[in-house]
């Protein structure tokens, strides 16, 4: 396999994430413009843990898991109420204020002759845990895959069950999702959290994140919706 | 007088101003909402798409400033077109046949629309930026180089006047949507669609118009904008729609009034925080603010649907 399809295969790896947690949203008919928010404090928060802190790999992606998920519940607990309108265009206010947030942040320390850290709107450069560990690409392209089929076998019994049924029925309709009994916010709360977690997963790997930048941010909000409109 | 109050004075002065300007910018975005009940996300980048078209044009053939104005509006509605006949043409009936369809029906018709036309947004401010690369663009500029002085405050009268053209415009277009033939149509499209099919108007077509007129009045109110600032980058499209969103749904957004209302608030919200607490807080403090208001909509949004 040429370095440049394994780069490819990787990129699509992780834009898969992407792509599922925006699927889980939809699922509950909802649609997220904000998505890139999550995906920016996972990268932010395992870029942390991994470099600033030292701290081994599986304990920074959990952290980056469960900041992820924190802040996707904090942000849906008000907002999954509204209609799917309002909702998509408050997602779509709190990535902004996600990225002027982020954006501001400066906290940089000394490693190895190098200021590592948040530095404002340059962002958070120079994470290299791949490249310290001697990670292969192939390596690295594996590491994405297995822990994309994790993340698919994971929803794919889920959706199998009944907390999938009821996310169907909600996204449906809502209406009759209620006349049938369900908690249509806490459901759709749940979902969202689900989301998070996924995003703030999904990026922890990369050896380097540049992920405060407004229009790239756009344009993985852009590619999580196509491709899960696709998957829809 | 006490600094503070030299400052205070100059906040609010500057926020009314920029308020008549935002007011102008979410009376477009006000108009296609109320008319289509669907949001358009690509309002902003119809306008960037029209004044990059116009400035690519501009730099090859050296326009004079009336013709490149007339040719942002032209491009602009064509882009406009674009948007409406991918994001909306054929969608639009469904308000009017709500009776004998699922609420979740009616309601991703609507994010379909709206997701359509953020991609749209995309792609226009894609080819934008690439037929100018150079992320800052200079407009031709018709700035006055000097300040009215009153004692220690300071009044850019060229913005003034452009913030009253925008009030001005939103009140016209207010009295006109109130006591012309045209209005009376544009009012019974949107408030009783189904009523107006039946008694013989053509709800699809009234609808087109006034998302016609909005991407005029967009471009109208961009490049007013822009002949005063001098330069664009390619963040002014997404700049637009969201002070246009904030404008229009600041005071609830039923009436053209509230649409003047919430620019001022907006101007004055955003100048204060400028003042208090620095630029960055400027931006953040939009967002802030539309979250918070649509937030505050939530429950109202779930006693809706409990009734």
């Amino acid at each position: 396999m040429s370095s440049y399809a394994i780069g490819l295969s990787t990129d699509m790896a992780i834009m898969s994430f992407l792509a599922l947690a925006a699927y889980l949203l939809l699922l509950v008919g909802r649609i997220s413009f904000g998505l890139q928010a999550f995906f920016g404090f996972g990268a932010y928060v395992a870029g942390i843990g991994s470099t600033m802190l030292n701290w081994p790999f599986p304990i920074a992606v959990v952290f980056a898991v469960v900041i992820g998920a924190i802040v996707s519940a904090a942000v849906a607990w008000p907002t999954m109420g509204l209609s799917g309108l309002r909702y998509a265009i408050a997602s779509l206010a709190f990535a902004e204020m996600a990225r002027i947030a982020l954006s501001q942040w400066v906290w940089q320390v000394r490693i190895d002759e190098r200021l590592i850290g948040p530095n404002g709107v340059d962002g958070f450069r120079d994470i290299r845990w791949v490249l310290t560990n001697d990670i292969t690409d192939t390596q690295y392209l594996v590491i994405c895959l297995g822990a994309l089929a994790c993340c698919v076998a994971v929803m794919w019994y889920f959706e199998r069950r009944r907390i999938g049924t009821a996310m169907r029925a909600i996204g449906f309709d809502e209406t009759l999702a209620q006349h049938m009994g369900l908690n249509t916010h806490h459901i759709r709360v749940i979902t969202a959290t689900d989301a998070g977690t996924t995003h703030g997963s999904e990026y922890t790997s990369h050896p380097r994140h540049d992920s405060n930048d407004c229009r790239r941010n756009c344009r993985i909000g852009r590619r999580t919706l196509c491709a899960s409109r696709h998957l829809h | 007088m006490a600094t503070w109050l030299i400052n205070a004075t100059q906040a609010t002065i500057d926020g009314l101003i920029d308020g008549g300007i935002y007011a102008w910018i979410g009376l477009g975005l006000s108009l296609s909402f109320v008319t289509l009940r669907r949001l358009n996300l690509a309002y902003g980048a119809t306008a960037l798409f029209g004044i990059y078209g116009g400035l690519w044009l501009h730099q090859k053939w050296d326009l004079p400033l009336p013709v490149l104005v007339v040719v942002i509006v032209v491009i602009t509605l064509v882009a406009t077109a674009y948007v409406e006949v991918l994001c909306f043409s054929g969608r639009t009936n469904v308000s009017a046949q709500s009776g004998s369809r699922p609420a979740g029906e009616i309601q991703n018709a609507e994010i379909v629309a709206m997701a359509a036309s953020f991609a749209i947004w995309m792609q226009l401010e894609q080819v934008a930026v690439n037929l100018l690369p150079r992320h800052l663009q200079a407009f031709p500029s018709i700035a006055a180089t000097s300040e009215w002085a009153i004692g220690e405050i300071y009044i850019r009268y060229d913005r003034g006047l452009l913030a009253v053209v925008g009030l001005l415009c939103c009140w016209l277009t207010a009295k006109w949507l109130a006591h012309s033939r045209t209005g009376l149509r544009f009012r019974a499209a949107t408030d009783h669609s189904l009523a107006a099919r039946l008694s013989g108007l053509r709800v699809d077509r009234v609808q087109r118009h006034a998302f016609y007129l909005a991407g005029g009045l967009s471009a109208v109110a961009a490049c007013s904008v822009l002949l005063l600032d001098g330069q664009v980058t390619p963040m002014f499209g997404m700049w637009m729609l969201f002070k246009g969103l904030v404008a229009a749904w600041l005071l609830g957004g039923h009436s053209l009034g509230s649409v003047m209302g919430g620019g001022l608030l907006l101007g004055l919200v955003e100048s204060y925080a400028q003042w208090l607490m620095g630029a960055q807080a400027r931006e953040f403090v939009l967002y802030a603010l539309l979250f918070v208001l649509l937030v505050r909509q939530a429950p109202v949004t779930r006693k809706g649907l409990t009734a």
